[in-house]
């Protein structure tokens, strides 16, 4: 808008700014209630907890136990980490194949470097670094080669793992020298919140990194410049590069940060195991994707949540859970994560279409 | 709004239909049988031991057979055995995929007091204690054995390539040590023993051993590669069964 135009017509523009606010200030009340129903991870928290609700009575010894919220929560905190790398990929347009095999690699460079005598936090940093080099290629690629994210990363799945496979001699490496205490202790610890009776409430660490990320990362898309131009890449990535948003060093953070995410997850995981294998992570790049897109994460841009990664993350794995301990033929998981992935995407093309 | 709640209601309900068939535990012990994954026949004929079983003891016994879908690295099959503690089942058998990792979950079998049984592949040396049992081959004889034949093959030595399963499974690296050490006529230390390089006339070709991570036709193109790269090959010893699942494949090649 130019200052002329502002400034020539006050008198006919007063009574219509005032109903474009009132029209404004409406859209945000209604957004407000709307956002919250109208949100995919909205809906998948809702199963979420009529899942847990009914399983919680129908096996409260083993499912409704303190021991068991500690294991689902741990279990899916590795992937819940992932997805939320995932979502911001997803968020700009594209996507990550190579999460999986990113964990594969820093497994193994996190075991050689202990079984070297590297300290833990030596061993972490060498472990980001690895997993944070692995996705500014991928960004690079992406953003200013112009290549497709999808064969990208699909190269790029192929060549972590080979790597990790040449790097660990195909051995599994589990002798973890002086720095390895502390590191399994990454992965193994757990923080005890309260004791009733016989058992203990506690959170793992890996829970406690992925909330704390999962925070951090909803804090950063809502309040910052970089999180609304990953949106607004996703969007439309024309008119963001129009209103001057750098797409192309951003597209390459996002990728960054996936292979950080992922490289987060592997440390937590080898910590916890306590083995270092190149196979680590196998597959589970489809896992934080379905995570990422149960959660809401729209697969052609411009939508998607870090509170949807973790609570996609929370449902794959309670379904998992849920299966085990009502005794279901666990060949069966599949069958409902795969109903579930569906079904919340054919919620969320409801919403879009209603809302 | 209205049929996306349908929609949520009907997954929710066939879950618990689904469920609900398989839950008639009354005061049957429960024994879970964990493979290393559930897509190699091999495990399958374990299920069908145990299918027998619960069978024969009149339904006082309720087989519970669950394992990751496919072996990866042995992380989701510890995830599984966890849960299996938390459920508190009366046992657990387990072939563990990573025997690192299952020794770090089974940890908290001991203290649940849930009898341990490792099959088909054991813990490490150090975690030994955390279970009762091991059934099973002796994995290093059958290295020994296997060696033997190789020998018996080709009494001069030569070039050979080991097929294992998973770089971490502990009955594959056994046996991969009864192959070595025999070949090279030398106890090593520990498994997986120690690569020939000319001991005895005998050397592993380059490129192997091969990890198949009990990927049957991943196996099968290990061995066709292996054997059009290497023409004068003298052995190729698998240190169980892979490329012979699919014996159409395998019989166009061997």
């Amino acid at each position: 808008m130019s200052p002329d135009t502002s400034q020539a017509a006050p008198a006919h523009a007063a009574p219509a700014h005032a109903a474009i606010d009132r029209a404004i200030l409406d859209a945000r009340e209604r957004s407000a209630f709307q956002g919250l129903v109208a949100s995919q991870a909205f809906w998948v928290t809702i199963a979420l907890a009529v899942i847990c609700v009914i399983m919680g009575m129908w096996q409260p010894a083993s499912f409704a136990t303190f021991d068991n919220f500690f294991n689902i929560t741990r279990n899916f905190s590795f992937i819940g980490i992932m997805a939320l790398g995932m979502v911001a990929v997803i968020a700009t347009g594209g996507i990550d194949l190579s999460v999986g095999s990113v964990m594969g690699l820093v497994a193994v460079v996190c075991g050689l470097m202990l079984q070297g005598g590297s300290s833990w936090w030596m061993t972490v940093l060498a472990g980001l670094a690895a997993g944070g080099a692995v996705g500014a290629i991928n960004g690079v690629l992406v953003a200013y080669v112009g290549l497709s994210s999808f064969v990208v990363t699909l190269g790029m799945l192929s060549i972590a793992r080979s790597v990790a496979v040449v790097l660990s001699g195909n051995r599994m490496i589990y002798d973890f020298g002086p720095g390895g205490p502390v590191f399994k202790l990454l992965g193994n610890g757990r923080l005890d919140l309260f004791r009733i009776g016989e058992s203990t409430l506690s959170l793992s660490f890996p829970l406690i990194v992925l909330i704390v990320l999962t925070a951090a990362f909803a804090a950063v898309l809502k309040m910052t410049a970089w999180g609304r131009y990953i949106l607004a890449i996703g969007g439309n990535e024309n008119a963001a590069l129009l209103t001057g948003v750098p797409v192309k060093r951003v597209k390459v953070q996002c990728y960054v940060v996936s292979g950080l995410a992922a490289a987060l997850a592997a440390v937590l995981n080898v910590g916890w195991s306590g083995s270092a294998i190149n196979a680590l992570g196998t597959g589970y790049e489809l896992l934080a994707i379905s995570a990422a897109v149960i959660g809401g994460a729209n697969l052609l841009g411009g939508h998607g949540s870090a509170y949807g990664a973790f609570i996609g993350a929370a449902l794959i794995f309670v379904i998992r859970n849920a299966l085990l301990m009502a005794g279901v033929d666990s060949n069966w998981q599949g069958t409902f994560v795969g109903v579930f992935l569906v079904a919340a995407v054919y919620l969320g093309k409801i919403r879009a279409k209603s809302g | 709004m209205l049929r996306s709640a349908l929609l949520c209601a009907a997954a929710v309900g066939a879950l618990v239909l689904a469920a609900g068939g398989a839950s008639a535990a009354d005061k049957r012990y429960t024994f879970a049988l964990v493979p290393k994954n559930t897509n190699n026949p091999f495990f399958d004929q374990a299920l069908d031991g145990c299918r027998k079983a619960e069978k024969e003891l009149g339904g006082s016994v309720q087989c519970l057979y669950i394992g990751p879908g496919e072996h990866g690295g042995g992380d989701e099959q510890a995830q599984i055995v966890a849960d299996l503690i938390t459920k508190r089942v009366d046992g657990i058998a387990v072939s563990p995929a990573n025997a690192a990792a299952i020794a770090n979950a089974l940890s908290g079998a001991k203290a649940a007091n849930i009898p341990v049984l490792t099959w088909d592949s054991d813990l490490l040396e150090r975690d030994k204690g955390l279970r009762v049992a091991y059934v099973g081959t002796h994995n290093y004889d059958i290295g020994v054995n296997l060696a033997k034949l190789a020998q018996q093959a080709k009494p001069q030595g030569g070039t050979l390539c080991i097929q294992s399963g998973g770089a971490a499974a502990a009955n594959h690296n056994e046996r991969m040590q009864g192959i070595r050490d025999t070949l090279s006529g030398k106890k090593s230390a520990g498994a997986p023993g120690e690569r020939l390089a000319g001991q005895n006339g005998w050397t592993e070709a380059s490129g192997c051993p091969l990890y198949t991570d009990d990927d049957f036709p991943r196996s099968i193109q290990q061995m066709e590669d292996t054997l059009a790269k290497l023409p004068n090959l003298d052995a190729f010893v698998p240190t169980g069964g892979f490329p012979e699942f699919l014996p159409d494949a395998y019989r166009n090649i061997a």
